[in-house]
């Protein structure tokens, strides 16, 4: 290899490095998936090979391809399904989805639309739940345009109309903690933690309530629950080891910070922490 | 001197013969002009002699006679060669002026010598000549007297005695005067030494016939045929057999003169049949049937069939004669029989056929007896005679055979039997068609088979095929006649009723050939015909006509064909319809391809299969290749014809929509459009719509977006629609947060004033979500925008929102510092204490007099900061450690302060308790003025850590719900299974 091409092969590296770090959020194991039954969101690649394989509805292999990023595989396969489901507001509730999840949202909402009129023909113990499902999806959309009331809106309207539903008050969770209305939060978190107290994404808004809280015990607790594999998760790792080191475990800290994975929305945050473990650690050494 | 005239004579007659020799060639007239000059030589030469004599006189007068000998002959041949014409205007005897006119000169002549010379020897010789002459030039009833006179001057050994008696014996006889001829004959036969003897006994044995002697006339007849046979005298033996049958006859001797034939000639049978038509005259049938039998039997064995049918011939006659009908049928087969084996003479066919003719003829008229009765009589026996008959004479005289069956029908039909006489009729004009005839007779038999159809009461299926026959050879034989219009439109109709359509047609197709002008009556037959087909759902075949219909033919109005085609479209689909709804859409799709394939179905049909491929597709989710069918038959299609199907384009349309193609949507929805953009046009809107909006889905493209708004600005879609659309169009733009495009759109639409509370909301919206630096940015575009649009009044908001902000910070910015003297100074401590209470009470009114003219968005934004000033002294007054006081002091003291720190907590409290309250009265359920701080992390390295720690981000840990509810057992079709 010559110089030149050293010069493009570092170059290249560079600009990899400096490309943008999509958060990741996919969970391995349905263990640790409080909507395994309801949203495929956060299936990694396994679950959906594995779910896939052992399906037989189009509809919902079309989900997961789109879930796995195979948006022509997805809308494609629905496509070659639209008239057995013309009236089928399921199949129009996966539609708008590959498109949400495609970020063509118009066209998802489009399609979530289309899902709606298409209800009164569904039979009637499903109507709630196809309802439900396309009103919580087009909160999705809302939220992704900071339409926070709309967003709200429709994952209250998706709940009540199936309470059983676990994505929609997972979600308004997620709004609640979001705009500090924590207790709401917490009321809505420890029932959903019976049903799956493992539950990676639940254990760690747990712990961002009673961090907000200052309850930096039951933070780092919650965080503690967490299979071990997903504290250094860029969004976890910076939390935990902010709560190691209130927790006085520096060293502890330092080890998980230094594992952390990256993602454009934690890495300044978690660089922070890492600077504030690094600085703790220098001003205990110089104690000592 | 009789020696010299002998001698002259024959001295002439010498150079005659020789000049005969040496000019073979010389014609007649030549010949009697050089004896008429060797007599007129004579003439002159007796003439010029010095010396006269009665001879010499009685010479001249034979040379007179010779002349008009001559002249006779000259005059006849002239006659002979006359037109008739003439002959009969000019008169016979003109002819003779010359032999005539010489004849009286030599008689005047005759009778000078016979006056000048009583006693002349000769005198009998001259009164022969002049009963000659009288006889043969003059016409003249002196024969008689001349006769008499040379007789009377002649001696029996005399040759003028012997011929004068025998010339007046004939004269007698020629003027029937038998018994006077009789009697000079008694004489005559005397003399058997005469060679002519034989002819005497002859006329003889004539004269006592006539006279009814009988026998006698047989006897001398006979004697004559024996004097015939002997070489003395002259053989007349052809007269006498030629007229002895007669004499047989008439003497009955029937057997005799059989015998007599059969003897002496070879073959008999002709003079057999003499004989017979003889024995016929005179009524004796059965002597006559007994010649012809032995004429029959004579001309067998002599193996002479053209004789056996004169027998016949002849035995047709004598068998009508007597009405022996039974043997006249009888001869009739014999003739055939016999014409059947050998070859017949044509003339003696034509003569059976005639006398066959002629009584079956008379057979016919007279077979039923009375035809005016309703129960007809007639002789069964008869009625087969008079059939045979004429089956007999159209194998005799076959080139008339269609005349014969014509006339068997009329036999059958006068005796009511129909049903035969049809079967003849029939017969009558197939042999006209085997002959190529259309003469009268099958002109007769066509017209009499279609009125005994009528009579003949047949089963419906035979009087059918009888009436096609008849009204399809009469058209064949005349097609253009008098009745033949009509009978074309009998023809066709009998045809049709009987589903002959084929034939139907041809008997159109020749009917409009013949009768161009009668086109409203070929229409007609045509719509039947089509209406046949549709009836049958015979596709092919309606398909071919219709294809001619759309050319012109027969002028058909395009109402009709329309409805044609549209049948045929109907009948063609109905079948790959049925297919369809029992699954079978691969089996469908090839059918309506091989229909759009096919070059016999017209082009709108065409255009309906590529329509229902196009249908068939989208029920397959395959809109790619729907549109291309589509597209197809748009080719086809007529423009009104793709108008028309607006509802159905609007679906599919629609459907490509459902299918992800919003492009395929946009571009059909959009071209149809364009395409009746000035039609007034069934969902006119609707398509707009599609179109609209499909290009907003496709691309979110604002250029493309306005600029097909632009394209159908003059499609005159109802304006009210359109501005309803409009701010649909804008709610989807500020849906996806187009911000820039939404502001661009709704001043391009400013005069749609429904878009203006949304604009401005959109606006005040964005205004409160963005950050206060953001909002810097938001009060300069605010400005410009109502600039431009002096409703929006967005500018106000940020002037409200200005003195909101300064409160806020000034709220946010307020700090409590308690001095912290060496010696804590109570006093102090509580006036600073009140003062901020007052600072704050101070802040609260004046927030209370802000949120009065406040929008919700800013009360929400002020009563975020309201409970700050409370914590905040809550801060001071905890963190606050009075100086140079003793514990228990200080206990007291703080005592005190944590009960104002519980007051002024339960405040802060209550005023975050009011906060949420509002919120939620006023449905703002989150912070409008939330701005993604959980984004803005990276701008924040100077904030605490744990408060960007804090921030948490709904967007990124919601999830979506998949539960699917799919079909999982149904097949898997898709857009390739169809092919």
């Amino acid at each position: 290899m010559n110089l030149k091409q050293l010069k493009t092969l570092i170059t290249s590296l560079s600009v990899v490095s400096c490309s943008s770090q999509t958060f990741y959020k996919k969970i391995d194991s349905s263990n640790l998936d409080l909507l395994s039954e309801e949203s495929m969101m956060r299936f990694d690649t396994k679950r959906i090979d594995q779910t896939d394989s052992s399906s037989k509805d189009t509809i919902q292999k079309a989900i997961l391809a789109c879930h796995a990023n195979k948006f022509i595989k997805g809308m494609g396969l629905l496509e070659d399904q639209m008239q057995q489901n013309k009236s089928n507001p399921f199949y129009w509730n996966a539609l708008g989805s590959c498109y949400f999840l495609s970020k063509e949202y118009s066209k998802a909402l489009f399609f979530y639309n289309v899902g709606l009129e298409a209800i009164s023909a569904q039979k009637s113990s499903d109507q709630n739940l196809a309802q439900a499902s396309i009103l919580n999806n087009i909160g999705l959309i809302h939220l992704q345009f900071k339409r926070y009331n709309e967003a709200y809106d429709m994952f209250s309207r998706s709940l009540s109309l199936s309470q059983s539903l676990v994505t929609p008050q997972f979600n308004l969770a997620q709004l609640y903690v979001e705009f500090n209305l924590d207790d709401k939060a917490l009321a809505i978190l420890k029932p959903l933690e019976t049903k799956n107290p493992n539950d990676i994404d639940l254990l760690y808004l747990k712990s961002v309530i009673f961090f907000k809280k200052k309850d930096y015990s039951n933070s780092l607790n919650e965080l503690r629950k967490i299979k071990k594999d997903y504290l250094n998760r860029a969004d976890i790792v910076g939390l935990y080891a902010y709560n190691l080191i209130l927790d006085k475990k520096l060293e502890e800290a330092k080890n998980i910070i230094e594992k952390r994975t990256y993602a454009d929305e934690f890495n300044e945050r978690n660089k922070l922490v890492a600077e504030k473990i690094n600085e703790d650690i220098k001003e205990q050494k110089a104690k000592k | 001197m009789r020696i010299l005239i002998s001698a002259l004579f024959l001295s002439l007659m010498f150079q005659q013969c020789y000049a005969g020799e040496k000019k073979t060639a010389m014609s007649q007239e030549e010949k009697w002009q050089k004896l008429l000059n060797l007599i007129e030589n004579e003439v002159s030469t007796i003439k010029k002699n010095k010396y006269s004599s009665v001879e010499l006189d009685h010479r001249l007068f034979e040379l007179y006679c010779e002349k008009i000998k001559i002249l006779r002959e000259k005059e006849n041949l002239v006659l002979i060669n006359s037109d008739p014409k003439l002959i009969e205007k000019a008169g016979r005897d003109s002819f003779f002026k010359n032999s005539k006119s010489l004849a009286s000169e030599a008689q005047y002549f005759a009778f000078t010598i016979i006056k000048n010379h009583p006693k002349y020897e000769k005198i009998n010789e001259i009164y022969y000549a002049l009963a000659i002459n009288a006889r043969d030039y003059l016409e003249s009833t002196e024969t008689e007297g001349f006769l008499k006179f040379a007789i009377k001057y002649s001696k029996e050994s005399d040759p003028t005695f012997y011929h004068s008696k025998t010339a007046l014996a004939e004269f007698y006889y020629n003027n029937k005067k038998y018994v006077e001829a009789i009697d000079y004959y008694g004489d005559i036969l005397k003399n058997k030494n005469n060679e002519w003897y034989s002819k005497h006994l002859y006329n003889a044995s004539w004269c006592y016939l006539k006279a009814r002697n009988f026998s006698k006339a047989l006897e001398l007849i006979k004697q004559s045929y024996e004097a015939s046979n002997n070489k003395k005298y002259i053989s007349i033996k052809d007269q006498v057999i030629s007229a002895i049958a007669i004499f047989f006859i008439q003497a009955d001797q029937i057997n005799e003169g059989i015998h007599f034939f059969e003897k002496n000639t070879t073959p008999a049978s002709p003079h057999l049949l003499s004989m017979a038509k003889s024995s016929m005259s005179k009524n004796s049938f059965n002597e006559t049937e007994e010649i012809l039998k032995s004429a029959l039997k004579d001309a067998r064995s002599n193996k002479d069939k053209n004789f056996e049918m004169k027998v016949y011939l002849t035995q047709f006659e004598i068998f009508r004669e007597a009405k022996k009908m039974d043997q006249f049928f009888e001869t009739a087969n014999k003739t055939l029989e016999l014409s059947q084996k050998y070859q017949i003479n044509n003339e003696d066919i034509e003569q059976a056929v005639n006398k066959i003719k002629e009584v079956a003829g008379f057979m016919q008229i007279n077979l039923v007896k009375d035809k005016l009765k309703e129960e007809i009589s007639y002789d069964r026996e008869n009625y087969q005679k008079i059939i045979r008959f004429f089956d007999i004479l159209s194998i005799l005289d076959i080139k008339n055979k269609n005349l014969y069956r014509y006339y068997q029908g009329e036999t059958s039909l006068s005796i009511h039997n129909y049903g035969q006489a049809l079967q003849y009729y029939t017969k009558s004009i197939i042999q006209s068609k085997k002959t190529k005839v259309n003469g009268e007779t099958t002109k007769k038999s066509l017209d009499a088979m279609l009125s005994t159809i009528e009579y003949a009461k047949l089963d419906k299926k035979i009087e059918n095929e009888y009436l096609i026959f008849a009204l399809k050879n009469y058209l064949l034989f005349y097609p253009v006649s008098e009745k033949s219009q009509s009978i074309y439109q009998k023809l066709f109709s009998k045809y049709f009723d009987n589903k002959k359509i084929k034939k139907s047609i041809n008997a159109l197709l020749v009917y409009k050939k013949n009768y161009p002008n009668d086109e409203a009556i070929h229409r007609e037959m045509l719509s039947q015909i089509l209406n046949h087909y549709m009836q049958q759902k015979n596709t092919d075949n309606l398909a071919f006509w219709i294809n001619k219909l759309e050319d012109g033919y027969l002028n058909f109005k395009k109402d009709y064909i329309e409805n044609a085609i549209a049948v045929l479209g109907n009948l063609l689909f109905e079948k790959f319809q049925r297919l369809e709804k029992i699954g079978e859409d691969s089996k469908a799709m090839v059918g309506y391809e091989s229909i759009f394939d096919s070059k016999k179905y017209p082009k709108k049909t065409k255009a309906q299969a590529a329509y229902a491929i196009s249908a068939l597709k989208v029920k397959h989710n395959d809109a790619k290749d729907s549109y291309k069918w589509l597209k197809r038959s748009f080719e086809l299609f007529e423009k009104e014809d793709i108008k028309k199907q607006a509802a159905a384009i609007l679906q599919l349309s629609k459907e490509y929509r459902l299918l992800q193609k919003f492009n395929i949507s946009s571009e059909l929805a959009g071209d149809y459009l364009k395409k009746f953009c000035h039609d007034d046009l069934e969902n006119k809107d609707q398509f707009f719509e599609i179109a609209y909006f499909n290009l907003f889905h496709e691309r979110n493209d604002y250029s493309k977006i306005t600029a097909y708004e632009d394209s159908i600005s003059d499609c005159n879609i109802n304006q009210t629609f359109v501005e309803q659309k409009q701010l649909e169009m804008l709610t989807f733009l500020i849906f996806v947060d187009h911000e820039k495009d939404s502001i661009n759109y709704f001043f391009k639409h400013s005069s749609n004033k429904s878009l203006l509370p949304l604009f401005s909301n959109y606006m005040k919206y964005k205004f409160w979500q963005s950050s206060e630096e953001e909002k810097k940015q938001y009060a300069k575009t605010f400005a410009e925008l109502d600039g431009q649009n002096s409703d929006l009044k967005l500018s106000s908001i940020v002037n409200t929102h200005d003195k909101n902000r300064e409160l806020v910070e000034r709220i946010t910015q307020l700090s409590f510092k308690f001095s912290s003297p060496e010696k804590f100074n109570e006093e102090l401590y509580n006036n600073e204490l009140e003062q901020y209470f007052n600072i704050i009470s101070s802040l609260s009114k004046e927030a209370l007099q802000l949120s009065k003219n406040n929008s919700t968005e800013e009360n929400i934004f002020l009563n975020n900061s309201l409970s700050i000033p409370y914590f905040k002294l809550i801060k001071s007054i905890d963190m606050y450690q009075p100086k140079g006081v003793d514990n228990k002091y200080l206990e007291g003291f703080k005592q005190g302060m944590r009960q104002i720190i519980e007051s002024l907590n339960a405040k802060g409290l209550q005023i975050d308790r009011e906060k949420i309250a509002f919120l939620e009265k006023n449905h703002f359920f989150f912070e409008v003025q939330k701005y993604a701080k959980f984004e803005n992390n990276q701008e924040s390295t100077e904030l605490d850590l744990q408060k960007i720690l804090k921030n948490h981000s709904a967007k990124i840990y919601s999830s979506s719900l998949d539960i699917s509810k799919g079909k999982k057992d149904e097949p898997k079709t898709t857009k390739n299974s169809n092919h």
